[in-house]
């Protein structure tokens, strides 16, 4: 059987799939997202032309975008964490694309060369290396067919990486992730790529991964910063004399980083990114530049530029 | 009962305390801050440095929850045992675990704090429970024990099933990872609060169980001849079936889903104390307090990153349990 007439059948069985689930294809919204992280890239470049989410944000989250970004369905993952799509629904919604956005490994390759075998619909892997994004935004903008709605982002991401690359000198921190702290990334993990690029010591050795820790150690660590993207975390240790007292007993601090819409340094590893290579390169400037960048990424200029606190 | 008898149904639990107790002063003794076992005495006493005051705060409540947590799983599991005369019960044969395992991966879901997940996994392990208990006795099956097994498994494959769908649903960069960490374990967790909060509904399940001693061996040998010695069968089950619940699941919300150790433990403590539900059940939650106490010190002893307690728990336990079955086997 031809790839044409594999897709026709694809399409023609899974629109009653589609409607069954409700979701009507959309003759222009035809690009779908693999993953969250490529979701993001498409919803910054060209947000009309995205199907869905991979997963639908939270509702805090969808109030910090325009009104479209609630309209969108939720049509799951492919490959990756997340809940998986259907891939019968995703074809009959018609895609023009698929687009991927992260790692682009033989993993994700041979995952996308399945896919596009079995969807019958054309897949792009896109470079999610965080130094790339400028490139990432321009190819993607082309496969979207919009190179000069990407050409303007594209630049503003070349300018806060350059100088997010030259800032050289930070504090030592740990990440706490999780509900009680204990969850962290360790030296060399995509999650806090964004922090140590801008010289910041990651205090946790380990394996380049997300993994579990205890107090002692990060007492035996003895930070200066603990970093949190989680407000009732970072509430709840903020009196906590074995989080916030060091060594000799000096203070700890303590930085709540923004994480509405998306995460400032992860969650999910994209261009949201930007948002903390800004702050970090310049602070002072961080209000307008992030500002600007919140609008060009998500569509909406913020009443309230929302900064990373210093919790006292 | 002999002099002699009196002493060794003393004597042996009160040895295997000991040296759970012992294993504990060990461990609160070492740690990644490395600071000398004569500044922690002096930190015990008050006047010790920053450092050892450090120590002894972020050693003690781990301590504190590896020891309540094994005692208790391993008391509960021994209790199943007597109560259900099967030696592969275990502490979750009532779905407890599973239904804490939902409560908490519930309360992450919705992004609450260390202590409501704590608060969530508690109360989902004794819904869990107590939903087996009302099936069970809602049957007029025998003397019920085969209703309680049957309403258990459904029990905990409806918290299982519950479970996955919020897995389903997390989110696979922020929530999962935290559901993951807190099903595979961890004592490192509590707080001296929490810790403290654990203990106390163990002790009450504890207390229970050993009160009730050898009406325990006699319930084993089924409802009728239980009533035959005039002992009110059904509620007395009932009782120490919650309290060994009350247990679990104090103990799975402190620390997650740490499984083997109340399968383990009763049955390395029957090797040496017998089959006896008096001296059984004190001996099971010494040998189990000892177990946590190792498996935790060994989480810690490879790198800065913790092995989940979980995972280490099922490796060490496993072959320890293929072991003793072959010794106990021999014996025989």
């Amino acid at each position: 059987m031809t790839t044409t007439r594999r897709s026709a059948l694809i399409h023609a069985g899974s629109a009653i799939t589609l409607a069954a689930c409700g979701v009507r294809p959309h003759p222009a919204r035809n690009i779908i997202a693999a993953g969250q992280p490529a979701a993001l890239l498409v919803w910054a470049i060209a947000r009309d032309r995205l199907a869905g989410w991979p997963r639908l944000p939270p509702p805090n989250a969808l109030a910090a975008l325009p009104a479209m970004a609630a309209s969108l369905p939720e049509l799951g993952a492919l490959g990756g964490g997340g809940r998986p799509a259907n891939l019968e629904a995703l074809a009959a919604l018609k895609p023009r694309l698929v687009i991927d956005y992260g790692d682009i490994g033989p993993r994700n390759q041979q995952l996308g060369d399945r896919l596009k075998e079995r969807l019958g619909v054309e897949w792009r892997l896109i470079d999610g290396a965080l130094l790339r994004i400028p490139e990432a935004i321009r190819e993607a903008a082309i496969l979207l067919d919009v190179p000069s709605g990407g050409s303007n982002l594209a630049e503003e991401a070349a300018t806060v990486l350059d100088r997010w690359r030259r800032a050289t000198t930070g504090p030592s921190f740990y990440y706490a992730r999780g509900g009680d702290g204990l969850e962290t990334a360790f030296r060399g993990a995509l999650a806090t790529e964004v922090l140590e690029g801008a010289g910041w010591a990651n205090v946790a050795e380990g394996s380049r991964n997300i993994g579990l820790v205890t107090r002692e150690q990060i007492a035996a660590w003895d930070p200066e910063v603990v970093v949190t993207i989680n407000p009732v975390f970072a509430a709840a240790i903020r009196n906590d004399p074995a989080w916030r007292t060091r060594r000799g007993g000096r203070r700890r601090q303590l930085l709540l980083l923004p994480d509405i819409p998306f995460g400032w340094i992860d969650r999910p590893p994209s261009v949201n990114r930007l948002l903390a290579c800004a702050w970090l390169s310049a602070p002072a400037d961080a209000p307008m530049v992030v500002a600007s960048l919140t609008r060009r990424l998500y569509g909406m200029a913020p009443v309230q530029v929302a900064l990373p606190q210093w919790i006292r | 009962m002999d002099p002699v008898s009196l002493r060794k149904d003393g004597l042996l639990p009160a040895g295997l305390i000991l040296l759970a107790l012992t294993g504990a002063i060990l461990v609160l003794g070492t740690g990644p801050l490395g600071v000398a076992p004569g500044a922690l005495l002096a930190a015990m006493i008050g006047q010790g440095t920053v450092e050892a005051e450090l120590a002894i705060a972020l050693r003690g409540p781990r301590l504190l929850a590896a020891l309540t947590c094994g005692a208790a799983l391993a008391g509960a599991g021994a209790g199943f045992q007597i109560l259900f005369r099967n030696p592969l019960a275990a502490p979750d044969l009532l779905g407890v675990s599973s239904g804490a395992g939902l409560g908490a991966a519930l309360a992450l879901l919705v992004g609450a704090g260390a202590a409501l997940v704590q608060g969530a996994a508690f109360v989902g392990g004794l819904a869990a429970g107590a939903l087996a208990l009302i099936c069970a006795a809602m049957t007029r099956s025998g003397d019920g024990r085969l209703a309680l097994i049957l309403c258990g498994v459904v029990a905990g494959a409806l918290a299982s099933a519950g479970l996955g769908l919020v897995v389903v649903i997390a989110d696979p960069w922020s929530q999962l990872p935290s559901i993951t960490y807190w099903l595979l374990g961890s004592f490192t967790r509590a707080t001296l609060d929490e810790a403290i909060g654990a203990l106390i509904p163990v002790t009450l399940g504890a207390a229970v169980l050993i009160t009730l001693g050898f009406r325990l061996d006699i319930l084993s040998l089924g409802d009728e001849q239980a009533r035959s010695l005039g002992l009110p069968a059904r509620p007395l089950r009932l009782l120490a079936l919650a309290a060994a619940a009350l247990m679990t699941s104090s103990a799975v919300a402190v620390a997650g889903v740490v499984g083997w150790i109340g399968l383990l433990a009763p049955h390395a403590a029957r090797l040496i104390v017998g089959e006896q539900a008096g001296r059984l059940v004190p001996a099971a939650m010494a040998m189990g307090a000892l177990f946590a106490l190792i498996i935790d010190r060994l989480a810690t002893a490879f790198g800065p990153a913790e092995i989940p307690v979980g995972l280490l728990s099922a490796a060490i336990g496993a072959p320890a349990f293929l072991a003793l079955f072959i010794a106990i086997s021999r014996r025989s």
